[in-house]
């Protein structure tokens, strides 16, 4: 065999092995995506009776912390404190734990909550930063703010949790805001699940192009920049179709960080968020999972409700895109390096057979077989090893997998609360679905490509993250 | 033995299957390796993707015409189930101004075909929010109008989420009548079904349906006890012995906090006037 025939031996072999990767990729994330379509179905029919208005008025219901980690939001913190302050929701309190920022954001708090000096706490469960200060609200008395030294989200949320006073707490982000029956949503599966349910997520919407009002979404419209509409359809696919299929066989291992619900205890039984982290909202959702399996407590669950239930703004810019990006995907790998032992490991059933292993071989490394995917269709066209046709017919096959899946996200997006009013809307969403093959796409495998650097390199950091503030105006972004 | 009922999609599920299948069959034919596909040289990987873009095509299309669709019903019906709402909201405007029974249950009428099903929404949505005799007065316009034995009917449906949205609309219009049918409900239906019964029950707050809780509980799982715990708590002090019962046979379900806040809210409903 000469060099020649080795290399055209070598990229057909390849090619065999990316077709197979991407027939199988397909193939799962339709089968999520199926698993998906059943379980929103069934959801929101569930939904139209069986209210769970009673939920948060019963004194049985647990009561919910919730934690807002605050860095340099001046901006938008006082709309989320008050849209926070106006759940629709029995008991909880509020703590806003702002985490050594350089932009005022405490002054703005003391000024619009009128914050009073309260007793730092004797002990803390959790190591944390100095915390400098502990404020109640002379307004409203169910907020508390921590005035803490820098430490990172994790250190954050961890000063919030020695402080907390309920049973179940709520992480929500600074720029996040939430429905107003969004608690009730969220503790429903608590209160209804035949099962323990130790943390529940919610579906996170963009709200770039929404009209808002006094910290609400008053009315669901699309942007008009293209970034964050690709973003709408991406988070779509990844919400519906892939966690709510992942969370229905108890496989769901990420809760996002700026909505999700935790049992308090087992959350301090863990040693509370893991430091030092960029992926910290996987990582606890993961080590929750090492706990239960631990303890040989096998009925529990954690759950992903499909309601809308938090509306937060995405990256309108490159920059930003990107660093967020890279951190997910850094994130992704160390929380899939730390737990490695899980990987086909029947003692964790579903999550160790399938949940573990598909986000290890798709989300995780996949992306160094993409990249290895664009080489080889590339040099295989280049030395004449792989004809045209083929590779035409392989683009078009991915371009309609990955338009089917988009589409599907969007459909179930039609049957969730909240949907996109007006036929404009459905049109630039199937548009986007489709046309985000074209170089979005890519562009987003690239990015990852360099967190999976980054994470090999042992290099990134949280990165800042530029707000225009969302009720500021009518975001044209 | 008792009669479960059954989802109709019991059977449809097989028959997608089965379409599905057919679907696949031109596809699976050619499939054998001795067979070449003209122009992919018997390699399976392209003539894997060239099937796969067929499927996908037809896939894409179907689903993006089921959206549109989808999009395009919803609209409709919205729009038309609003307008026939405005109509029969004058029912509601007469019932507020005190009008004799006669000139409401007038109001109330259906005209159309599918009216019925807009006056119950309507009906059923003013009563979360009318107390005393208006709310009698729709409950009586209700009966007058079929809507009670409409949805008593439904409680023996093969779907079942009408058969919980029945139950539940009986609750809300606190039909006595259907405390038997309710009652039967829980020994046959699963977990949620069950715990909506439970709930209407607690609606229609009728005392002789507490102990049907304790039945209830027995072959509920732990984790819904609380719940079912919560729900007594509507029926007010009168349920107070059997909220007692319930913790004392179930105590290890009820964390210590939740038995504090279950003390508490058991004192405060037998100081209340008539407990």
């Amino acid at each position: 065999m000469n060099m020649a025939e080795f290399y055209q031996w070598g990229i057909r072999v390849t090619e065999v092995i990316l077709v197979w990767y991407s027939f199988l990729l397909n193939v799962l994330y339709l089968g999520l995506a199926f698993i998906a379509f059943r379980i929103v179905t069934r959801h929101c029919l569930r939904n139209i009776y069986g209210g769970f208005e009673d939920i948060s008025k019963s004194p049985l219901t647990p009561a919910i912390t919730v934690l807002v980690p605050a860095h340099n939001e001046a901006v938008g913190i006082c709309t989320t404190v008050n849209n926070l302050l106006h759940a629709d929701f029995m008991r909880f309190e509020v703590i806003v734990i702002n985490d050594g920022s350089t932009d005022g954001t405490i002054d703005v708090l003391k000024k619009t909550f009128r914050l009073t000096p309260d007793k730092l706490p004797a002990e803390s469960a959790l190591p944390t930063e100095t915390v400098r200060a502990v404020y109640h609200s002379a307004t409203n008395h169910n907020l508390i703010v921590i005035d803490k030294r820098n430490g990172g989200k994790s250190d954050a949320l961890n000063a919030g949790l020695n402080l907390a006073r309920y049973p179940y707490f709520c992480t929500v982000d600074a720029d996040a805001m939430l429905e107003p029956d969004a608690l009730q949503r969220v503790i429903r599966p608590v209160v209804e699940s035949p099962v323990r349910v130790i943390a529940v997520g919610g579906i996170v919407r963009i709200a770039n192009g929404c009209r808002i009002e006094k910290g609400r979404v008053a009315e669901v419209d699309l942007p008009w920049a293209p970034l964050p509409i690709f973003q709408i359809v991406e988070y779509f696919r990844a919400f519906l179709c892939g966690r709510t299929g992942l969370s229905h066989i108890n496989a769901l291992m990420i809760i996002s960080g700026a909505f999700g619900l935790f049992e308090r205890s087992l959350v301090m039984e863990i040693g509370g968020y893991k430091v030092g982290t960029v992926g910290e909202d996987m990582d606890l959702v993961t080590r929750l999972h090492d706990l239960m399996v631990k303890k040989g407590e096998r009925d529990y669950g954690i759950e992903f409700v499909p309601d809308p239930v938090c509306w937060t703004e995405s990256p309108t810019s490159l920059r930003v895109l990107t660093r967020q990006r890279r951190r997910w995907q850094k994130g992704l790998l160390e929380v899939l390096a730390d737990h490695s032992h899980m990987c086909f490991n029947i003692r964790y059933g579903w999550l160790g057979m399938f949940g573990y292993p598909f986000l290890l071989i798709f989300e995780g490394w996949g992306i160094l077989i993409e990249t290895l995917g664009y080489l080889v269709f590339v040099a295989g066209w280049w030395i004449d090893a792989i004809q045209s046709d083929f590779m035409v017919a392989y683009f078009i096959c991915a371009v309609l997998g990955g338009t089917l899946l988009s589409l599907t996200g969007i459909m179930l997006g039609e049957m969730t609360p909240r949907e996109y009013p007006k036929f404009g809307h459905w049109f630039r969403l199937i548009a986007y679905a489709i046309i985000e093959n074209f170089g979005y796409r890519q562009m987003i495998s690239f990015l990852r490509l360099a967190g999976t650097m980054d994470f090999l390199m042992g290099r990134g950091e949280w990165g800042r993250m530029e707000r225009e503030g969302l009720s500021r105006r009518r975001t044209r972004a | 033995m008792t009669w479960k009922p059954r989802s109709r999609l019991t059977w449809a599920r097989p028959a997608l299957a089965g379409l599905l299948l057919l679907c696949a069959l031109p596809c699976l034919a050619q499939f054998p390796p001795e067979v070449d596909v003209r122009g992919t040289e018997m390699r399976s990987s392209l003539m894997l993707v060239i099937y796969l873009c067929f499927l996908l095509f037809g896939s894409v299309v179907i689903l993006a015409l089921y959206i549109f669709c989808l999009k395009a019903y919803h609209r409709l019906r919205r729009g038309y189930r609003d307008e026939r709402k405005k109509f029969f909201q004058q029912g509601i405007e007469l019932l507020l101004m005190e009008e004799p029974f006669e000139a409401v249950l007038a109001a109330f009428q259906p005209v159309r075909p599918g009216d019925v099903d807009i006056v119950q929404e309507l009906i059923l949505h003013s009563m979360r929010f009318i107390t005393g005799p208006p709310f009698d007065i729709l409950r009586k316009v209700a009966h007058k109008l079929g809507i009670i034995e409409r949805n008593l009917k439904l409680l023996s449906s093969m779907d079942r989420h009408a058969r919980g949205r029945a139950v539940e609309n009986l609750g809300i219009m606190r039909a006595t009548q259907a405390i038997v049918p309710i009652l039967g409900m829980l020994k046959r239906e699963s977990n949620d079904i069950r715990m909506v019964a439970l709930r209407s029950l607690a609606l229609i707050r009728d005392p002789r349906a507490l102990p049907y809780f304790h039945h209830a509980a027995k072959d509920l799982p732990p984790p819904l006890l609380p719940r079912v715990a919560s729900i007594m708590l509507e029926f007010g002090p009168r349920a107070n012995s059997h909220l007692v019962r319930l913790v004392e046979t179930h105590r290890s379900v009820f964390p210590p906090l939740m038995l504090e806040e279950l003390l508490r809210e058991l004192a405060a409903s037998s100081r209340r006037p008539g407990a």
